[in-house]
């Protein structure tokens, strides 16, 4: 049967018509794939190696964790050797709380984003279900 | 050199003029003309990335921050992106582009780039016929000279298939080779995300930004960088498979062994017929595996967290998806069906892994007909017959690439080169040797 595949709202009398076409056609491409030979095991999940080598993404992350100074914990007081002077540790603070900031804002925009994307909210919670269940 | 701001104005003040008639964008970048600022001061200072110059649009099923990935649907018609699908951040780290969001087939379901519920995207190349689908407007946006490069996805030829009908070139990548997050999916086992442009070369640039691992996306695999000094040099030797079957189109096949005929003149490659085994189940296998993923992939839209539920604003195409991958996910089949799919999945694939022991590539044409008009009755299993040539790379999983190879009637006919899994490089390779020719 010829169809007209622009868009258009789908009737719920289109909707049998497409229900019972559908059918047919998957019949129709099942029976062609079913005469395929049977004993071909689980091959979705058969591989001819059970695990790959991992990869590692990030460059720092490729350094041995005892190579990295910065990352090297002291035995006596467990906390991370201070490499930098006192001018460069305010430097890094104030570049911490700037990105602390930009981290807020990245937030508060994506909060903004996911509620303007529901359909159904209030103040403070996406509204997913009113009396549907 | 020409700036970015001066080449994206040219792009919109084109569009402007021009995608009233072709329909390639659902919306354009709002914030493009000062990010093309930045990229030029960038570019001044020494300090741009490898894809500063690029401007490049992206279909609206991958999600770009701020833009709306609508999948062409009424159902996500007001979704703005809460964040960057993983290619994206790539781009815009490498200092790509962004121009816009393109049409294309609703939720990737179709062949010919009709089913938007915004309007079917026209062919640059005779406004009366189908771009293609399902990344009709990625395809027509590069025909139309709106951009340089797009972005598409491919699941069963989305990329390839409105490449060979739009005259550019389209790549679908390795599975696995690109990550997916991001891309809103159509059947998780076969998605890919595509890359099309106007020539192999820059689609090559644009794919070896792109490629690689990232944590986002399990099943991504590293792989080589492409050489693309190598791209130029023509393979001294080298066995093409010619696909021995028959398509109703003579002339279709005609072109395209026309070109590897030359090119075995040319270069002096091995060229032999092959007849390839499960063909015939292909796109029988392909259909059932995406009517069970889709249905089960579309599920979340039911009109709770964003959007409008699917079920009750889908084109016909959409419903017929559900609907059919409903039936045959019942429990009472048992996942027969889509079980035995996945067998001939496999097969096809243990097929192609046979070719590649004595083959470079296996070349074929991309579609095995001339594009319909648009708005034209057609029967189910005729639309399904565009994919028929172009499931088998997804269906293997392995790489491939539609190049431009002549022209029926004024409209372009493609030639598809299909390669081993990971293989970019030579395809690359080969592909850029026919351009040559």
């Amino acid at each position: 049967m010829a169809n007209d595949f622009l868009f258009h709202r789908v009737s719920e009398k289109e909707i049998e018509q497409i229900k019972k076409e559908s059918g047919v056609l998957l019949k129709k491409f099942s029976n062609r794939i079913s005469k395929i030979p049977e004993n071909l095991g689980e091959h979705s999940v058969e591989r001819d190696e059970f695990s790959r080598e991992e990869i590692l993404i990030h460059k720092e992350d490729s350094l041995p964790f005892n190579r990295d100074p910065s990352r090297v914990i002291h035995k006596n007081n467990l906390s991370l050797p201070r490499t930098r002077s006192p001018t460069q540790e305010k430097k890094v603070e104030s570049k911490d709380v700037h990105e602390g900031k930009e981290a807020l804002k990245e937030k508060e925009d994506f909060r903004k984003r996911i509620f303007e994307n529901a359909p159904n909210k209030n103040k403070d919670f996406i509204i997913a279900e009113k009396k549907k269940w | 050199m020409v700036s970015t701001l001066l080449k994206l104005q040219t792009y919109l003040e084109k569009i402007k003029k021009e995608d009233k008639k072709i329909n390639a964008f659902l919306q354009l970048n709002p914030e493009a003309i000062a990010k093309a600022k930045e990229i030029d001061a960038k570019i001044k200072l020494g300090k741009a990335g490898k894809l500063a110059g690029e401007i490049i649009s992206v279909k609206s099923n991958i999600n770009v921050l701020g833009l709306n990935a609508s999948c062409a649907s009424k159902t996500l018609e007001n979704y703005k992106s809460t964040y960057d699908a993983d290619v994206i951040k790539k781009i815009k780290t490498e200092d790509g582009l962004i121009i816009g969001m393109t049409n294309m087939d609703e939720f990737a379901s179709g062949s010919s780039g009709e089913t938007s519920a915004f309007g079917p995207t026209r062919n640059p190349n005779n406004l009366e016929l189908i771009p293609g689908g399902t990344s009709s407007g990625s395809a027509a946006s590069v025909a139309a000279d709106f951009c340089d490069l797009s972005l598409g996805s491919d699941t069963g030829g989305s990329s390839r298939n409105p490449a060979s009908h739009c005259g550019i070139v389209g790549l679908k990548p390795t599975y696995s080779s690109v990550s997916r997050y991001g891309l809103i999916d159509s059947s998780m086992s076969l998605d890919q995300i595509g890359v099309l442009g106007k020539d192999v070369s820059s689609v090559a640039k644009l794919f070896n930004i792109i490629k690689g691992r990232t944590k986002n996306d399990s099943i991504t695999q590293e792989s080589r960088d492409i050489d693309f000094k190598k791209i130029e040099e023509v393979p001294k030797k080298l066995n093409l498979g010619l696909l021995d079957f028959e398509i109703n189109d003579k002339k279709i096949q005609a072109i395209v062994d026309g070109r590897v005929m030359n090119a075995k003149k040319k270069y002096g490659w091995n060229v032999k017929k092959i007849k390839m085994n499960y063909l015939d189940l292909a796109l029988e296998a392909y259909y059932i595996i995406v009517y069970v993923e889709f249905f089960s992939g579309t599920r979340r839209f039911d009109g709770r967290r964003y959007g409008l539920s699917i079920d009750e604003n889908s084109g016909p195409e959409v419903m017929r998806r559900i609907l059919g991958g409903s039936e045959i996910s019942k429990a009472e089949h048992h996942g027969r069906y889509y079980h035995q799919a996945l067998k001939v999945m496999k097969l096809i694939e243990k097929e192609f892994e046979k070719i590649f022991k004595d083959f470079d590539c296996l070349i074929l044409p991309t579609v095995p007909k001339l594009p319909h008009k648009i708005g034209e009755k057609i029967s189910v299993e005729e639309m399904y017959q565009y994919d028929v040539l172009t499931v088998l790379a997804n269906l293997a999983g392995n790489c491939a690439i539609s190049i431009p190879a002549g022209k029926i009637n004024g409209i372009p006919i493609g030639m598809q080169i299909i390669c081993d899994k990971f293989q970019e490089q030579k395809l690359f390779q080969i592909a850029r040797s026919f351009e040559k020719l």
